[in-house]
C-alpha cells in the first residue's frame, strides 16, 4: 500500500504541475459549459420571418426581416433567417427548409395567427432538471471522465514506455499492477475535482441542483472511471509510439463525444443508429450521471449502468493486461 | 568461433560452490522467425563486473532484458544466485540495480521526489534516497526536475535509482553513451566504487574502453551469439593478438600472400605473427613490402585492441 500512495501522491502531485493538462482537464470543460449553457439558456427568442410584403401582424413570437426577392439569397446564406413569407394575399405563400425547426415552428405561429377561430390555451408547467444546462452538465462529466482516462492512462502508458520508465519502473520489486492502480486513482481523483469544479460553476450561474442521490452519482462516477481506465489500459498496452496512442485514442473518443448524448440527445439520429449508441459506454455513463443530477434516484436506479460499465472496465483491464508490453 | 575462458573468481566460485550471480543457459530469443540471441550461454561469479561486448544491433539488450525478467526467453533459462524468475522475482527484484540507457523519468517532477519515490519502491528510506544523492553528487540539485539536468547528471542520477537499495547485483545498459568525456569520466569513477565494494555488475557497451576499464571479464557478442568470453588479455592471447605493425596504404594486402596474417584495421592493416612467430619489425614489413611494390603511406608498431580481436574473430569492425 505504502508504494501505491507514493505512486498516486506523486503522479498526481505531477498533473497539478502542467499548465496545459489542468487547462485541458479543468477550465475547458468548465468554460464549455458555461458558454453553452449562456447561449442556451436565455428565453426563446423570436422566430425571424424574411417578408417580401407587408407583415400581415405582428406578433412577440416572430421578428419580420424585409427581405426581396433580389435579397432573398443572401439572407438565407447570412443565417438571417430560415423560412420566409413571399406573398400574404389571396393566401400565404411560405418558404424554408421542411426539415428546419425554425420552418415547423413559423408555419404553426402563422397558422395560430391566422386561424379563423382561436385556439385553446395552453399552459407549459416547467420542472427542475428540464434545461440545457441540466442535459449539457451531466453530459460534460462523462466526457471529463472519459477523456481523463483515456489520455491520462492510455497515453500516459505510451509516453512512459516510450521514455523507457515503465522498464525502469517494472525492474523494481513494485508490484506491476500497482503502478495501474495508482494511475485509475489519479483519475478517481482528478475526476471528483473536474466535476466539483464545473459543479460548482454551473450551479452558482444556472442555480443547478442535483436532486438524485450522492451515493448514486458517486457509483456512476467510480464505474465510469473503471470502464474507460480499462480502454485506457488497452490502448496504452503495447505501442510505444505517441502518433498511434493519439490515432487509437480519438478513435475511441471522438464517434463517442459526437454521438453519446453529450451536446445533444442520440434520439435525433435514427431508431437503428441511436439503438446502438444506447449502448456505448459514454452514453450509458452520460445517461446514468444525468438521472441521478436530474431526477430524485438512488442507488439502485442507477446499478444497472454501473453493471455495465464495471463489465467494460473488467474486459477492458483483462484484455490491456493481457497485451501489457513493459518495455 | 566460440571460446570460454576461465578466470580466477569463476575458479573461486565453482571451488566454493556458492551459486554463480548470473547463470545463462542456451539463451535464445526469437521474434517471428528472426532470432535475436542464439544459445548463450555463460556464467558470472559473484562480486564480479563482466561487460557484454558488441556493436549495436548486436542482441546485448536483448540478452539484458532476459536477465532482468522482463523478457521471457524462447528457449534457455536464467537464474541469478540460484534463483530463477518464475518463481522468485520480487526477492531478485530487491536483489537486482538497473540503470538503463537514456531513460526519461516522469516529467514535472524533482529528482529528490523521484528520489523519494524509489527510496519507497525499493522498500528503501528516504536517508538512503538522499545519501543516493550525495553519492553522486547531485544533492544539491534535488530540487532540479530530471528533464533540467545535463546528460551526465542524468546518467549520474539513474545510477543512484540503481544502487540506492544496495542491490548484489546491478545492470547497466550503455551507461556512458552519448556522454562527454569529462561525464564519461565521472560514471566509470562511480562504477568502480561500485566494483570495489564487491558488487556484482553486468555491463553492455560498445565502447571498448567501457569494457577494458570497467570490467575484469568481457564477453563477446555478434549477431546475437557469444564469440569469445575472457579477460583482454586472454581475448588477445587467444587471437594471438599480443602485437603487430599497423601499415597505412591504399592496396589490398589482405590478398596477398604474406608472411603475417592480415586483420583489417581502421583504414589500413595490422600485420600480427602466427602463432609462435616474433612480432615483425617495422624495418621488416616496410623492405618486405617495398619489394612487392606496395605504396605505403605509413608503418608503426601497434598494441592490438578489441576491436582486432572483434575482427578476428567475425571478420567485421565492433565500432
Amino acid at each position: 500500500m505504502k508504494v501505491f500512495w507514493a505512486l498516486t501522491w506523486l503522479l498526481t502531485k505531477r498533473f497539478f504541475r502542467q499548465p496545459a493538462v489542468l487547462f485541458w482537464s479543468l477550465a475547458f470543460p468548465i468554460t464549455l459549459s458555461v458558454v453553452l449553457g449562456m447561449a442556451f439558456s436565455r428565453p426563446p427568442a423570436p422566430v425571424r420571418i424574411g417578408i417580401m410584403a407587408p407583415p400581415p401582424f405582428q406578433s412577440p413570437d416572430i421578428e419580420w426581416v424585409p427581405t426581396t426577392p433580389d435579397q432573398l439569397s443572401k439572407h438565407r446564406v447570412g443565417g438571417h433567417f430560415h423560412v420566409w413569407v413571399s406573398q400574404v394575399t389571396p393566401s400565404m405563400q411560405v418558404g424554408g427548409d421542411p426539415s428546419h425547426g425554425d420552418t415547423r415552428l413559423a408555419r404553426l405561429l402563422l397558422a395560430q395567427q391566422t386561424s379563423p377561430t382561436p385556439l385553446p390555451s395552453v399552459t407549459v408547467q416547467s420542472r427542475p432538471g428540464g434545461r440545457y444546462i441540466d442535459f449539457l452538465v451531466p453530459g460534460m462529466m462523462a466526457l471529463g471522465i472519459m477523456n481523463s482516462s483515456l489520455w491520462g492512462i492510455g497515453y500516459a502508458l505510451i509516453d512512459m514506455r516510450n521514455k523507457k520508465m515503465l522498464r525502469r519502473l517494472v525492474a523494481t520489486p513494485m508490484p506491476p499492477a500497482t503502478l495501474l492502480l495508482a494511475h485509475f486513482m489519479v483519475r478517481l481523483v482528478v475526476g471528483v475535482i473536474e466535476s466539483l469544479l464545473l459543479l460548482a460553476i454551473t450551479g452558482w450561474l444556472f442555480h443547478l441542483v442535483v436532486q438524485g442521490s450522492i451515493v448514486a452519482l458517486c457509483m456512476c462516477f467510480v464505474s465510469g472511471t473503471f470502464a474507460f481506465s480499462g480502454f485506457g489500459v488497452m490502448i496504452g498496452s503495447r505501442t510505444d509510439s505517441s502518433v498511434v496512442g493519439n490515432g487509437l485514442i480519438n478513435a475511441v473518443s471522438l464517434p463517442m463525444t459526437i454521438c453519446s448524448g453529450v451536446f445533444f440527445t442520440y434520439r435525433s439520429f435514427p431508431n437503428v443508429v441511436a439503438n446502438v449508441i444506447e449502448w456505448l459506454p459514454l452514453t450509458v455513463l452520460a445517461d446514468a450521471l444525468r438521472l441521478g443530477m436530474t431526477e430524485p434516484v438512488g442507488p439502485g436506479d442507477v446499478w444497472v449502468p454501473c453493471m455495465i460499465l464495471l463489465a467494460v472496465g473488467l474486459v477492458g483491464h483483462g484484455l490491456g493486461l493481457r497485451w501489457f508490453k513493459w518495455h | 568461433m566460440l571460446i570460454n575462458l576461465s578466470c580466477g573468481r569463476y575458479i573461486k566460485m565453482m571451488l566454493n560452490q556458492s551459486p554463480p550471480a548470473i547463470e545463462a543457459q542456451s539463451l535464445s530469443q526469437s521474434y517471428g522467425k528472426t532470432t535475436v540471441v542464439r544459445e548463450v550461454s555463460f556464467q558470472i561469479a559473484e562480486g564480479e563486473s563482466v561487460a557484454l561486448l558488441g556493436p549495436n544491433g548486436a542482441g546485448k539488450t536483448t540478452l539484458l532484458d532476459m536477465i532482468e525478467g522482463i523478457a521471457t526467453p524462447s528457449s534457455g533459462q536464467v537464474r541469478l544466485f540460484g534463483l530463477g524468475w518464475a518463481s522468485d522475482a520480487a526477492t531478485l527484484r530487491q536483489w537486482m540495480g538497473v540503470s538503463l540507457q537514456s531513460t526519461a523519468y516522469l516529467d514535472h517532477v524533482t529528482i529528490g521526489e523521484l528520489a523519494s519515490l524509489f527510496a519507497t519502491l525499493t522498500h528503501s528510506t528516504r536517508q538512503r534516497a538522499a545519501q543516493s544523492l550525495e553519492q553522486v553528487g547531485l544533492a544539491s540539485l534535488s530540487n532540479r526536475r530530471f528533464a533540467a539536468l545535463s546528460g551526465g547528471e542524468k546518467q549520474r542520477f539513474s545510477l543512484a535509482m540503481a544502487v540506492m537499495h544496495r542491490p548484489r547485483l546491478l545492470l547497466l545498459d550503455e551507461p556512458t553513451t552519448a556522454l562527454d568525456p569529462n561525464a564519461r569520466h565521472d560514471i566509470w569513477a562511480l562504477i568502480q566504487d561500485l566494483r570495489r565494494d564487491g558488487m556484482t555488475l553486468l555491463l553492455t557497451t560498445h565502447y571498448m574502453d567501457d569494457a577494458t576499464t570497467l570490467s575484469d571479464r568481457i564477453i563477446l557478442i555478434d549477431q546475437g551469439q557469444l564469440v569469445a568470453d575472457g579477460t583482454l588479455a586472454s581475448l588477445l592471447q587467444h587471437a594471438a593478438l599480443n602485437g603487430g605493425v599497423y601499415i597505412d596504404t591504399d592496396e589490398n594486402v589482405g590478398d596477398m600472400a604474406l608472411p603475417w596474417r592480415v586483420i583489417p584495421h581502421r583504414n589500413g592493416w595490422l600485420l600480427t605473427p602466427f602463432d609462435g612467430q616474433p612480432i615483425p619489425s617495422v624495418q621488416a614489413v616496410w623492405e618486405h613490402l617495398t619489394g612487392l611494390s606496395v605504396t605505403l603511406h605509413g608503418v608503426q608498431r601497434q598494441q592490438p585492441t578489441l576491436d582486432d580481436v572483434f575482427r578476428y574473430m567475425t571478420g567485421r569492425a565492433l565500432t
